[in-house]
């Protein structure tokens, strides 16, 4: 772009140049006819022969066609006032004087080529110029100038006043005429120059405009940034703190450990001590204390094998067998295996499992090992009555209770007796004491299996414990697709979020507004809402506000749709998620689907009526 | 050889308590136990044990709190107090000794320490 300006600016400084040449040589020939007339003076052939071709190559610079490449452009003018300083040199040399007119004329291609040129070529031709004028100044003081027509008059010419007039007027409008030219093409370039400059600052405050909506683009930019790093940084905080807590348990649990292996230990130790020191000991006492040994032992070992389980458990090093899995057959199985023991106790065992029971996704060994363990403590706390074994299906789960009429657990205790190293019973202090991890282990392994475990007081007293394992490639049971409720105050925005949902297998309902959303909510049961809130309309959100009041509305997840400015308020307003505007192409189907799930797995853990076998 | 001394034994581990009465009774001590910390204060407030063998870890009050309470009765402050610690870590021995407590014993012990310990002690009055 640049150098297209250049070339039309060198082509308008040629032209001119041409034009103005051109003219300084179509007088100097007309100046040589007035010479001719009215001094009857006749200049040499040769002469006016050079001065025709000069005037003839000023009038076709003049005239240059557009579209010149800037090299010839800089070639054609460098040639041209070459052409110029040999013309005027041989003319001079021809009339046999350095005339005024000559050293005119130099100061004229000198001009023109300081207006044609910028640098080099202005210097080149300036003293190309002053050379030519000295070597002609030379050539006349040591009588070297070829005697020319017009010498011999020169003498009588010079004294003739007309003659000296003559040519001072010329000099004079020549001069003027020089000048003028000069002028007004340094007028025209620094027009040029001005246009230029002008066209800059109009271009610098267009840049100037720009970078302001630019940087206001920007500080919008950093703000939404610097809220969601907030967000990012109070995620950061929350998982920070979780890590913090996870690891004091871990520290606790290992000074737990410490201490529970030590404990056996020590009896071990101290009763071989006392073995050893007191040989002749009492046979009665000296077996009770060998028997503690073993006791101890046992215990030891079981605690070590515990402590690995659930450690490995927990760091997921336990290979797991997930598979098709009939609770049938494998609760009868595990209730056969405890048969002798209750039979020993007394006590009546019960199993109640329907037979067409589905098969549910699960580690068999793992959940055999829950089972186990949950009769195990049945066994061990409960001095008569019955343990019964239940299975019964809810939903995409199944339900396993083991119920037992021992003594129960106190309230207080039921939300610690899933910890590690929680003892069941403490005030026991007969009986022999367990790891304290078994139902830590069961917990584990119930929740690998996406389910919780939990226990219970049954009216009768004692206690139930009982966990959900999920059906085999459930699919929902009920026939019905979730129905979701979209609520927006623009109907083309309903219309599209209903295409979306019905796309993914959703039956719609539509509100425009939270008051109709409440009264649809009161007769149609629904299984979500979703609100899309317009930022200069949020009484849409009355809708969150409103749900929990209903005693069939109180489960039903929200997910709002609006600003990042309002996330905040609507999560805190009890919001199940919170999408940002404008969504992506199934961003809301996976979010209902994602808010339906959870939903459902809450639904599975949650307290469950118990069940007599 | 002790004689006759009272000595109270502390801990919710019953076999704990059994290895260290029988040795302390066969070297000639009374014996009396607790299998919490709320027991053993009371029984040391009661009887007067010139000794207490304290764990750590107990239900109800835990070694520490027993020894606090019973250095700051000036009553009952020139019981002999042992701290019996299974974790073997400085923090509990220090933080014990900082509480008033004139010995501790880690887990596991063997009796002839604890026998040895207990003379040490009554001896030193």
């Amino acid at each position: 772009m640049r150098d297209l300006v250049e070339q039309r600016e060198t082509l308008a400084r040629v032209r001119m140049a041409g034009s103005s040449g051109a003219a300084i040589v179509i007088g100097l020939l007309a100046m040589g006819a007035v010479l001719r007339t009215a001094f009857q003076v006749a200049l040499p052939s040769t002469v006016l022969a050079v001065g025709v071709v000069l005037a003839a190559s000023d009038l076709w610079l003049a005239h240059l066609p557009p579209q010149q490449s800037q090299r010839r452009l800089d070639r054609i003018n460098f040639l041209h006032h070459l052409l110029d300083i040999c013309g005027i040199t041989f003319v001079l040399q021809q009339l046999g004087a350095a005339e005024w007119g000559g050293a005119y004329l130099y100061l004229f291609v000198v001009l023109h080529a300081n207006i044609a040129y910028r640098r080099l070529g202005a210097m080149v031709v300036t003293s190309l110029c002053v050379v030519a004028f000295v070597s002609l100044v030379m050539a006349d003081y040591w009588g070297l100038s070829p005697p020319a027509a017009l010498f011999p008059q020169r003498e009588a010419l010079l004294r003739d006043p007309r003659y000296v007039a003559t040519m001072l007027l010329w000099v004079a409008v020549g001069g003027l005429l020089l000048f003028s030219l000069n002028v007004g093409a340094f007028a025209d370039m620094l027009r040029g120059k001005q246009d230029e400059l002008r066209e800059a600052n109009a271009r610098l405050q267009e840049a100037a405009e720009r970078l302001r909506g630019r940087s206001d683009e920007l500080e919008l930019a950093v703000e939404r940034r610097t809220q969601a790093l907030e967000i990012a940084l109070q995620q950061l905080r929350a998982a920070h703190a979780e890590l913090t807590r996870v690891d004091e348990l871990k520290t606790s649990f290992l000074a737990n450990v410490s201490h529970e292996l030590r404990t056996p230990l020590t009896s071990i130790r101290s009763f071989a001590e006392i073995l050893l020191k007191y040989p002749d000991e009492e046979s009665d006492n000296r077996r009770e204390f060998l028997q503690i040994i073993a006791i101890e032992t046992d215990r030891l070992s079981r605690l070590i094998e515990d402590v690995l389980d659930i450690a490995r458990i927990e760091s997921g090093h336990v290979q797991w067998n997930f598979s098709s899995v009939e609770m049938s057959s494998l609760l009868s199985f595990c209730v056969r295996s405890v048969a002798p023991l209750a039979r020993e106790k007394g006590l009546a065992l019960h199993l109640n499992v329907p037979a067409d029971l589905a098969p549910v996704r699960a580690d068999r060994d793992r959940i055999a090992q829950v089972l186990n363990n949950l009769l195990g403590n049945a066994l061990k706390f409960t001095e008569r009555g019955e343990i019964a074994v239940a299975a019964a299906r809810e939903g995409d789960y199944v339900r396993v209770c083991v119920q037992d009429t021992g003594p129960g657990i106190p309230d207080s205790e039921r939300a610690h007796v899933f910890e590690k190293f929680h003892q069941i019973g403490d005030g026991l202090t007969a009986k022999p004491r367990g790891t304290g991890l078994g139902l830590a282990i069961c917990a584990e392994i119930v929740a690998r299996h996406g389910g919780a475990i939990r226990v219970d007081g049954p009216p009768g007293g004692g206690s139930v414990f009982s966990f959900a394992l999920p059906v085999d490639g459930a699919q929902p049971e009920s026939a019905a697709a979730p129905l979701v409720l979209v609520v927006a105050s623009d109907p083309a925005v309903r219309q599209q979020h209903r295409r979306a949902l019905e796309q993914a297998a959703y039956q719609v309902q539509e509100a425009q507004d939270a008051a109709e959303a409440m009264r649809l909510l009161q007769s149609c049961p629904v299984d979500l809402v979703y609100v899309d809130a317009e930022p200069a309309d949020l009484r849409s959100l009355d809708v969150l506000r409103a749900l929990p009041t209903g005693s069939n509305t109180r489960q039903v997840p929200v997910i709002v749709a609006c600003g990042m400015e309002h996330r905040e308020w609507a999560l805190e307003l009890g919001a199940a998620c919170h999408l940002a505007k404008p969504l992506g192409d199934g961003e809301l189907a996976a979010a209902v689907a994602q808010a339906l799930g959870a939903r459902a797995r809450a639904a599975a853990t949650a307290p469950a009526e118990t069940s007599r076998a | 050889m002790g004689d006759g001394d009272l000595i109270l034994v502390a801990d919710d581990e019953a076999y704990i308590v059994r290895a260290l009465s029988f040795v302390l009774s066969k070297a000639g001590y009374r014996v009396i136990t607790a299998a919490d910390g709320a027991e053993a204060l009371d029984r040391i407030a009661g009887e007067r044990p010139r000794v207490a063998f304290v764990d750590i870890m107990m239900p109800k009050l835990d070694g520490y709190e027993v020894c606090r309470r019973v250095k700051s009765d000036p009553a009952l402050s020139d019981t002999h107090i042992v701290i019996v610690t299974a974790k073997g870590q400085r923090d509990d021995q220090t933080r014990g000794m900082a509480l008033g407590a004139d010995e501790y014993i880690t887990k596991p012990f063997s009796p002839t320490a604890v026998l040895k310990l207990v003379r040490r002690a009554l001896e030193c009055g």
